[in-house]
Parts: C-alpha cells; structure tokens; sequence
C-alpha cells in the first residue's frame, strides 16, 4: 500500500510531541531518498483515517484506539493499517500503533543469522557411526607370521590399514548438537526479524481471521496475488483454534501456513514471503516480548527505568 | 544502537532496508569469524618449532594431577574429619532486612499481609533449593540501622538484634520450621500446586533444633505466647526502645496471625489440593484421612 | 666384461613405445637392460556421446545407452514438516513460560536429549541411562559401549594430553 508521508502541512499532535521535525529533516534530507519518495516512509500518518478508507459499508467501527501496553517513552510507536480479508482487494479498517522497541528494532542481521542457526541446529542428531577395529568382526589373529613372508607386519585384519577394516577416527554414534541461546538473543532476533519484515512492507495486520468469506483455497490464492503478498504467506494468530474458513482454505495451500502466536519463530518468518498478524495475535507478541524486557531489566539493575 | 535524538541511525538502517532486497533464509551472514585451525608454516616462512612442546603431543602424557611419582596432592589429604557430615547439616540462605526493607519501598513486598518464605520466594529475587538441604531465610542484621517497616514476618532463622529491629517498628516475628517436603511445595508454589498433590502436613523439628524453636526469646511457633509477649518486654528493655503496642494497632488482626504447627500456607490447611486451571479447592472427605491431617 | 657403455639405463629411462608382437624371429631389443616399459591401460575410450546435443532416437543401441542415473525427484520444500519447520520453539518466551524447547526434543536416543558432549560423556550418560535393561536385551552391543568406555576413559586420563580441554571434540 502506497501512503503519502504527510509533509510539514499537516502535522499531527503525536507526531510533534515525538520531535519528528527533526526526524523528517533528517531522513528527507538524503538525495537518494528525496528523489524517489515511492515507497512510504516509517513516520507515523497523521490521523487522516478518513482519507484512506474506503467508501464506508455498513459493518464495524474504526479500529483507531488501541493503546499500547508499556508505551515507549523515548521512541515513536510505528502505525500500520489494519485490514480484512473480506474481499479480494479488502479495505482498511483501523490504524494501529506498534511498539518500536519491537517493530523497529535494529535490523541486526547477524542476531537473525544466529537464531536461525540455533533454530536448525539444536534439534539435529548426527547418526553416523563407523565401527572401529574392535568393534568390527573377527580380526583377532595374526594374519600371518612376523617375519619371513615378505609382507608387511600385521596383527589383524580390521586394523585402519586394511580395507575393510575398522575406522581410526570417525564418526562416533548418535551425536547431538543441542545448545541453547540465551533469552535476550532469542527475543532480540523475534523484534529485529518482525522490524525486517515490518520495515520492507511483508507484515500486514488483519482485523481477525474470520473475516475471511470463502473456505475456497483459489480464493485465499487470487487474494493474497491480489495484495501481493507473494508465493508464501504465514497467517498468525492469537489461538490455536482456527477460523473455519481459513482453516480450510490453508489446507489445499501447502506455502500458506497457519500458525499460533506461540509457534512464531524467526525461521518460519523469513521462510514465508510475507507476515500476516491479527490484531489480537500482535497484542500477544507485544505483551510477550515486553515481559522477558522487563525481566531482564529487573535482573539487571543498569537497565533499570 | 536504538539512540533517541535526531539521526537516529534505527531509522536510517530500517529505510535503507526497504530498498534492498528481502530478508531470506538465503541471505543471512553471521558476524563472528570462525575459529580458525592453526595451519603449521611450512617451507620458507615456516618457524623453527611447531608451536607447542613436542612432548606434548607424545602417545602417552602422565594424568591429570600427577606429581612425577610421589603421592600427588589430591590423594595425599583424601579426607578431613573436621567437615564430616557437612552435606547433611541444613542451610539457610541469608536475606537482609535491607532487601526486605528495599522490597517493600519498591511495591514488591506488600506489608499488609504476613510476610513469609512463600512471600519472599514469590518476588523471585530470593531462592532456596530444597534439594541443596536448604531450609528456608537467614534474616541477617544488615539494614538494621534504617528498617523502618512494620510487618508480621515469620522466618526460619535470624538472631535477637533482627527481632529487636523489627518489634521496634511495631511489627512480629516468628521463627517457624518447615520440613523439607513442606519447603518442596512452598519455594515453587506454582509448580507444586500443578502437581496436584495434596497440601502435606508440616513435621515438627527435629531434635536438634526443637529447643530453638521452642525458645520464646528466639521467638520460636513452639513456644507459649505469653512468654513471648514477655520476651518481646525484656528485649526492649534490653536494647532500650519504646515497645509499640500491638493490640492498640489498627493491622492488629495481620500481625497476630499465626500458622498452626501443621500448616504451611496460610489460609490453607493441610490435605487440600488446589486447581489453579480450574480455581477451586477440593478438601478430603473421608474422615480417616481428615483427621489425619488434622491431628 | 664391459656394459655396452653409458647406453645402459635406469628403468626410468627406458623408452616408452609400442612394440611389434615379439615372435621367434625378432629380437625387440639388444639388450636387456633397454627392455622398454610396456604401456598398459593407457589412455582411455570416451563411451558417452560427446559431440553436439544429444540424438533424438527412437531404439537405444549399445552405443546410445543411457548412463544409469536415479530418477529425478525434486524436494518438496512446502511439505508439512519443512512448512512449519521450526515452529514452537519459542515457546518459552511466547507461550506462558511453562514449557521450553527443550521439552520438546524428539529427535535422537532418549540419553541424547538436550545433552551434548563428547563421546565419552555421551557414552557414560547412555550406560547410566540403559543400564537396566540393555546388558539383557542386546548384550553385544553392551559389551562394546563398556568396552569402548574403558578405553576412552585410559586415553582422556592417561594418554591425551589435555593443556586445551576447551576444544575437546
């Protein structure tokens, strides 16, 4: 979705309190920028709801006033629509703000890169396993005399030297690599991967999955070519029981996945093309993540506020 | 790296990624060097040695520990009876009336009700592990000078400058034994009452400590409360404050509540088993088993 | 008697040619000394097709035999489990903090769970783990995890020198 960034004309009360002036001026003020202003910037839109919705239909109330649990004090909440899945294009029907510390989170690439390696690493067994020279059968006598043959000295036939003989160093058994990260790295690579996704336009938010209308899956398919949200879409929500609809819609789908709240996880969103959060799952990731801050903080008294 | 302030470089790097290419498993690159293996140098630029003793890597090195040949030290002194018994004798873990008194100050601690070792387990800042024979809260004397609060405590261990402390400020305290099974349920409550498991009943102490915890200056659950309240008279006469009078206290009815020698938590009595998921208590109906808990 | 001079040489030197079929009659060489090397299995007889793209043809012949190869089978990567690959395993910091990832291991032999060490620890935790039942239900295999044990255990405390335990396998 393409936004105007509103421009010093009409500058929101919000927007001043969070000394966005300077903000403005600093990012606008890079040419390559100020030269091709298509993508939307990350400023927070003034309420100009009214001016992006479309012609209103009979249902719902605006989604404007949700208000955020532990409000930043010195960073500015980022804004996304919030949208249906009603229709193929859908409307939007809210505006809503996002913690910064989670949705504009410095986008370390290496804490994402780390994640994703413990994500696929601490779970794997290595089953190689070579049998050594006592574990391979027979090999017990001298094959032939010490000296006198000709041939080399030998005192067994699965030694290394022979072929078919036992392994001198390999692989031992079942290994396992199994290492646990710690806590902050982990949450830090949930906040820098939802910052990535949010900040290249992969993170949409949806009102509820129960706005979807039809259980077909070449519905969900047209709708998601429609938005272009691309080949793979991860769905999140707040409950583990899904919405009918898109339960079944899922299912005929195999790169459009459902997931709970509690499954999301860094390897799962940069597999999937683009994001897709209900607004009660992005209440639940907030409130999660802003918990193991908290603890931390308390744990840590330089980080004390 | 998220400064606040103009030029936040948060919002620079996040603009700048909305012009490059998606975020994929594909493109991810870590920022630690791998470890490299020591190549040896050889030829020309190669060293004079290999970079470690060659002995070291000799087929077979002495053991760990070994003394050329005379009895190493770790067999010469194998035992020594003066700490016989050590991992037997119990611990408590100290707590000082200065985290106590800075708890309350921060809201962690709430000194409207009776504060005990399920209280300071609870706030998480404090543990015990009954499992290292731990067997409940040392409360030390430091902070003694600027205690201020007045609270029902009831701790497993302290000595008479803490008691004065406390009653100066016209609050309790207790000393109370907890047998280890009760300790298992009281320092993980969340965990105990996902067991399922009735509440147990609590032991009395054993010998060795059953004196102290009938001693009525020590402030012992045990002992008769009319020789406390004499006790807590002669402690203020002994270290020369005013005794605040308990009964004239508005929180009278919290600084007077005791646990009965067979219970561990307050407000619950031994034998029930409580269902968080559901919030309801069942209690035991037969009555062999009631008065058994009860007894 | 004299060599036939500074004509005679090493066997490295010895000529490397193709021969007549030797017969009664010839004599290959004067000298047994300037016996050339035979060449055996030199070279090597190209067996695929190597010109141009490939022939269209209906019969396969001996010549036109398909290299034997595996059928193609390209990976699923939207199959169930690569789909949802790595789901819940922030379970500890998004979910109520009861369970943790590494409750919900499944993968390898059940000593091996969250556990990782080298081979030597991981074979002492296996014998404190199965203890009780594998010596009856497959002895032989028993016998060479005790086996292997007291041999691991001579080399780390008597053999391997251990100034660098931190990169112990």
């Amino acid at each position: 979705m393409i936004i105007r960034p509103v421009l010093l004309k009409e500058p929101s009360p919000k927007v001043m309190m969070h000394k966005t002036g300077t903000l403005l001026r600093t990012v606008f003020s890079r040419s390559w920028l100020a030269e091709s202003i298509r993508k939307p910037a990350l400023l927070p839109c003034a309420g100009t709801i009214s001016r992006y919705t479309a012609s209103s239909s009979s249902n719902s109330a605006l989604i404007t006033d949700r208000q955020l649990l532990y409000p930043p004090k010195y960073n500015t909440p980022r804004e996304a629509w919030v949208e249906t899945l009603g229709t193929l294009e859908g409307r939007k029907v809210g505006l809503i703000p996002l913690h910064p510390d989670i949705f504009a989170e410095f986008p370390r690439i290496d804490v994402i890169h780390e994640n994703v390696k413990w994500q696929k690493l601490y779970q794997h067994v290595d089953y190689a396993h070579q049998r050594t020279r006592a574990e391979m059968p027979g090999g017990g006598r001298k094959p032939w005399p010490q000296k006198k043959t000709g041939r080399a000295r030998h005192g067994s036939i699965r030694s290394p030297l022979f072929k078919g003989g036992g392994a001198a160093k390999g692989p031992r058994g079942p290994k396992s690599f199994f290492y646990m990260l710690d806590l902050q790295n982990r949450a830090k690579g949930l906040k820098c991967t939802l910052s990535a996704k949010f900040a290249q336009d992969d993170l949409h938010i949806v009102d509820s999955f129960e706005s979807l209308s039809s259980p077909e899956s070449q519905f969900l398919e047209a709708l998601a070519a429609k938005r272009n949200w691309g080949l793979s879409v991860l769905f999140v929500d707040d409950t583990d029981f899904m919405a009918k609809n898109i339960a079944l819609a899922c299912r005929g789908l195999p790169s459009f996945t459902l997931m709970p709240v509690y499954g999301l996880n860094c390897f799962s969103m940069l597999k999937h093309e683009t994001v897709v959060l209900t607004t009660r799952a992005v209440d639940k990731i907030e409130e999660r993540l802003k918990r193991v801050d908290n603890l931390l903080r308390q744990n840590d008294p330089r980080h004390a506020r | 790296m998220a400064g606040a302030g103009p030029g936040r470089s948060v919002d620079y790097a996040l603009t700048l990624l909305r012009r490059l290419p998606r975020i994929t498993l594909g493109n991810l690159k870590g920022n630690k060097e791998q470890k490299k293996k020591h190549n040896y140098s050889r030829g020309q630029d190669g060293g004079s040695d290999r970079g470690y003793p060659e002995q070291a890597k000799k087929g077979s090195q002495p053991p760990l520990g070994f003394a050329g040949g005379s009895n190493p030290y770790y067999t010469r002194h194998p035992v020594e009876w003066y700490y016989r018994g050590h991992e037997l004798r119990r611990q408590y873990p100290p707590y000082s009336l200065f985290s106590l008194q800075r708890n309350i100050d921060m809201g962690i601690i709430d000194p409207a009700y009776p504060i005990d070792l399920v209280q300071l387990c609870n706030t998480k800042l404090y543990h015990i592990d009954p499992l290292q024979r731990h067997f409940g809260v040392n409360l030390t004397e430091e902070g003694m000078h600027m205690f201020k609060a007045k609270i029902n405590l009831e701790v497993q261990w302290t000595t008479e400058s803490v008691i004065a402390a406390v009653e100066r400020n016209g609050g309790t305290i207790t000393l109370a034994y907890f047998d280890p099974a009760c300790l298992n349920a009281m320092h993980d409550t969340r965990s105990f009452f996902a067991r399922g498991v009735p509440i147990p009943r609590r032991a009395l102490p054993p010998e060795n400590c059953l004196e102290l915890y009938s001693n009525p200056k020590m402030r012992g659950y045990l002992a008769d409360p009319a020789a406390v309240s004499l006790a807590r008279v002669e402690l203020a006469q002994k270290f020369g404050y005013n005794l605040p009078d308990v009964t004239k206290d508005p929180d009278y009815e919290m600084l007077i509540k005791r646990k009965d020698p067979r219970q561990c938590f307050y407000d619950l009595e031994p034998g029930w088993v409580v269902n968080l998921k559901d919030r309801t208590i069942l209690k035991p109906a037969d009555e062999v088993i009631r008065q058994y808990y009860r007894s | 008697m004299a060599f036939a001079g500074w004509q005679c040489a090493s066997i490295l030197a010895r000529p490397l040619i193709e021969l007549r079929q030797p017969s009664p009659m010839v004599q290959a060489v004067r000298w047994w000394r300037e016996r050339p090397v035979y060449t055996r299995r030199m070279g090597f007889e190209i067996n695929h097709h190597i010109a141009g793209p490939l022939p269209r043809l209906d019969a396969v012949t001996p010549e036109t035999k398909p290299i034997p190869q595996k059928p193609y089978r390209p990976t699923n990567n939207w199959s169930a489990k690569k789909a949802t690959f790595g789901q819940n395993d922030y379970i500890d910091i998004l979910g109520d903090g009861t369970l943790h990832p590494r409750d919900m291991l499944h993968e390898g032999p059940h000593w091996l769970r969250g556990f990782k060490g080298n081979e030597f620890r991981r074979l002492l935790r296996r014998r404190n783990a199965t203890f009780h039942y594998a010596p009856y239900i497959h002895p032989t295999k028993w016998n060479t995890v005790m086996k292997r044990l007291k041999y691991l255990y001579e080399y780390h405390n008597f053999k391997q020198n251990h100034k660098d335990w931190r990169n112990m396998e």
